[in-house]
């Protein structure tokens, strides 16, 4: 298996000084590409800076990152842009969806910055919707959708421009019990597309879908294992 | 370059898809703009409306006067008939005598001033005679005891404005003289009436100078002064000519006893108060500039705040700083550049309505519509890009955390 992303020693500590937080502290970490990886922790445990950290929306404070063996830790801050842009497909807890774009309009975003053109961009786009079961939504603005449905809209946008990375923080933290289980299912076929999934839950149903569960505690982390319970099916 | 289209592209959809926040931001920049055409056009028009009615208040007349100290000669009925002849163009010369007193009528007695001339005195004042005529030289040379007053005169004396024929007992230094009114000289203007406002009434009433001399003793054959009437623009020269002529009569070439004065320098006095006035209307326009700009940059430092979230999302799915800089780039130029549009449109409108109301000419200077734009899209533009700036260069995690 070819390592993916790679951190070595990294710490990330806020208010540096004296009401200094260690939320990560030396935690060194290697996923393969096609892995299905699901981080597990209390509230507070340094779950969400970790994956920041992985999808390039932060820096460490120390330490090194390495994604595809580059280090991505000195790169400018439009070539992290970049990054993002093409390796990385973000999904979080609060959809973050610009609240004045239709759905096709937010999916779209991802593939303008990439200069993709205005046929192919619409062609990806809508692919990615209906792929999402939105083929139905595309013109409706975030707020005329139900929170399950913008989250469906913010994975086709992960999703939209292909990226090999699928960082999903929580995505189903804001979701009832029937919205959870689709997005669940849609996130384990893009894992069987042959996607890296890492996705951050509290829900212990979700993290026992997955092939390798990480834990941390306090900024560290505490285990690191291969689901037993793995079950190779969608 | 296709991306820059695309970057053009979601600024509009921005513009169009926050109606509320693009209305406010443009309100700012329009009223700004608007505000500033308003004033200056206003003053503009105020000052032309003051230079004009002053102007017209006081006719266009010349004076030259001879210094009683300097030499004993005196300007005679000679000395105008030769004026007249040199100057065949000019409108008359007439001596210039005055007394106060009374003037008693049916109705009522006022205080009043006489000036006492020869028909050229008629055109002293912009405001023609609307009834009866002006009294003639033939008046003048028989000494006859005629008067010409204003409409308001005749109406405060007779309680009515057709007083043509009627008799006025005009009491000066205890001595008492009975004239007939044989014209009336239409109303004084609105700033005439600005000017006298609150004071006693006061008759304005003019006479043949032989009649004038004659009833109270002032000598009609040798005058101090002498006043020339003419058109504005020839007014300056035709004085100096007449001063040339009495100089030549009365031997007092090069003197310093013989001076002359026109409307012309009174205009320029004017000027300078008005240069004045001009001077605090720019003071007040640049003030609401700064008003009007201190509302643009308001508007576009809360609106990019409110959009630093919208900045961190689209720089967490790939936007470059620079892709984002384009938006905003294009968003607060489009949105200056409407505003100020129709704040230029919306301004001279208001300078319209609000000249025609008052009854100010419409005067608009390009400098203001100009600086004012220009002002107001500089600003728009700065404080639409800086904030816009600094949100993305942070960390997109920053940026969303807001
Ligand atoms: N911007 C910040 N400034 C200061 N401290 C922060 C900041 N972000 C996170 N922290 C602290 O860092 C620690 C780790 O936070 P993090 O958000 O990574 O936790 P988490 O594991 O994701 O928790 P949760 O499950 O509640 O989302 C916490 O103690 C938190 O208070
Ligand atoms: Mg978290």
């Amino acid at each position: 298996m070819k390592k993916l992303v790679e951190i070595k020693d990294v710490c990330k500590i806020y208010n540096p000084g004296e009401n200094e937080v260690r939320a990560l502290n030396h935690v060194s970490l290697t996923i393969g590409e096609g892995e299905f990886v699901a981080i597990i922790g209390q509230s507070g445990s340094g779950k969400s800076t970790l994956m920041n950290m992985l999808g390039c929306l932060d820096t460490p404070t120390s330490g090194k990152y390495f994604l595809h063996g580059q280090d991505v830790s000195h790169m400018t801050d439009d070539e992290q842009s970049d990054i993002r842009n093409r390796e990385i497909g973000f999904i979080f807890q609060g959809f973050n969806l610009i609240p004045s774009l239709t759905a096709l309009e937010n999916v779209e975003l991802p593939l303008i910055y990439r200069g993709v053109g205005k046929k192919e961009r619409d062609r990806l786009a809508s692919a990615a919707l209906k792929s999402v079961g939105l083929a139905k939504r595309m013109t409706h603005k975030p707020n005329e959708m139900s929170g399950g449905q913008q989250q469906r809209v913010a994975i086709a946008r992960a999703i939209a421009q292909a990226p090999p990375i699928l960082l999903a923080d929580e995505p189903t933290g804001n979701l009832d019990t029937a919205s959870t289980k689709e997005i669940i299912t849609i996130i384990k076929r893009l894992y069987h597309e042959g996607r890296t999934v890492i996705i951050i839950t509290h829900d212990p149903g979700i993290a026992s879908q997955a092939k390798r569960i990480i834990t941390i505690s306090d900024g560290m982390i505490k285990s690191d294992i291969i689901n037993p319970e793995y079950k190779d099916e969608i | 370059m296709g991306k820059i289209t695309e970057y053009l592209k979601s600024a509009i959809k921005q513009i169009i898809g926050n109606g509320y926040r693009t209305i406010m931001t443009m309100l700012g920049i329009v009223i700004g703009i608007a505000a500033v055409i308003a004033v200056v056009s206003l003053g503009n028009g105020m000052s032309a409306y003051v230079k004009n009615s002053l102007n017209d208040l006081a006719g266009n007349y010349g004076i030259i006067s001879i210094n009683t100290a300097k030499t004993a000669e005196r300007f005679t009925r000679d000395d105008m008939e030769k004026i007249e002849e040199v100057l065949p163009n000019i409108k008359g010369v007439s001596p210039n005598l005055s007394a106060y007193g009374n003037v008693k009528g049916r109705k009522k007695t006022v205080s009043t001033s006489i000036n006492g001339g020869s028909p050229a005195l008629e055109y002293s004042y912009s405001n023609g005679i609307v009834k009866g005529s002006y009294f003639t030289q033939q008046q003048v040379d028989s000494g006859s005891r005629v008067c010409v007053m204003l409409l308001d005169d005749a109406k405060e004396l007779f309680g009515t404005e057709d007083a043509i024929g009627f008799d006025v007992d005009i009491t000066v230094w205890g001595k008492t003289s009975t004239y007939t009114i044989v014209g009336l000289r239409d109303h004084m203007n609105d700033m005439y009436q600005f000017l006298m406002a609150g004071q006693d009434y006061s008759a304005q009433i003019e006479v043949p100078y032989t009649a004038l001399g004659a009833d109270y003793d002032i000598g009609t054959e040798n005058f101090e002064q002498l006043v020339l009437f003419d058109e504005q623009d020839t007014l300056a020269e035709s004085v100096e000519r007449a001063k040339d002529v009495v100089a030549n009569a009365h031997n007092l070439r090069g003197s310093s006893a013989l001076t002359a004065q026109s409307m012309a320098d009174f205009s320029d006095q004017l000027d300078q108060i008005l240069g004045y006035a001009s001077k605090f209307l720019i003071l007040v326009s640049v003030i609401s500039l700064i008003v009007g700009g201190i509302g643009v940059m308001n508007i576009m430092l809360v609106s990019v705040t409110e959009r630093t979230r919208e900045i961190g999302i689209r720089k967490s799915i790939g936007a470059s700083t620079g892709a984002i800089m384009t938006q905003f780039l294009a968003e607060a130029a489009i949105l200056t550049f409407l505003g100020g549009i129709v704040g230029i449109i919306l301004g001279i409108l208001a300078a319209y309505v609000i000249c025609s109301a008052i009854g100010f000419d419409v005067i608009i200077t390009p400098t203001s519509v100009v600086g004012a734009a220009v002002f107001s899209v500089m600003i728009g533009l700065f404080f639409g890009i800086y904030p816009a700036r600094k949100a993305a260069t942070m960390k997109p995690i920053d940026a969303l955390r807001l």
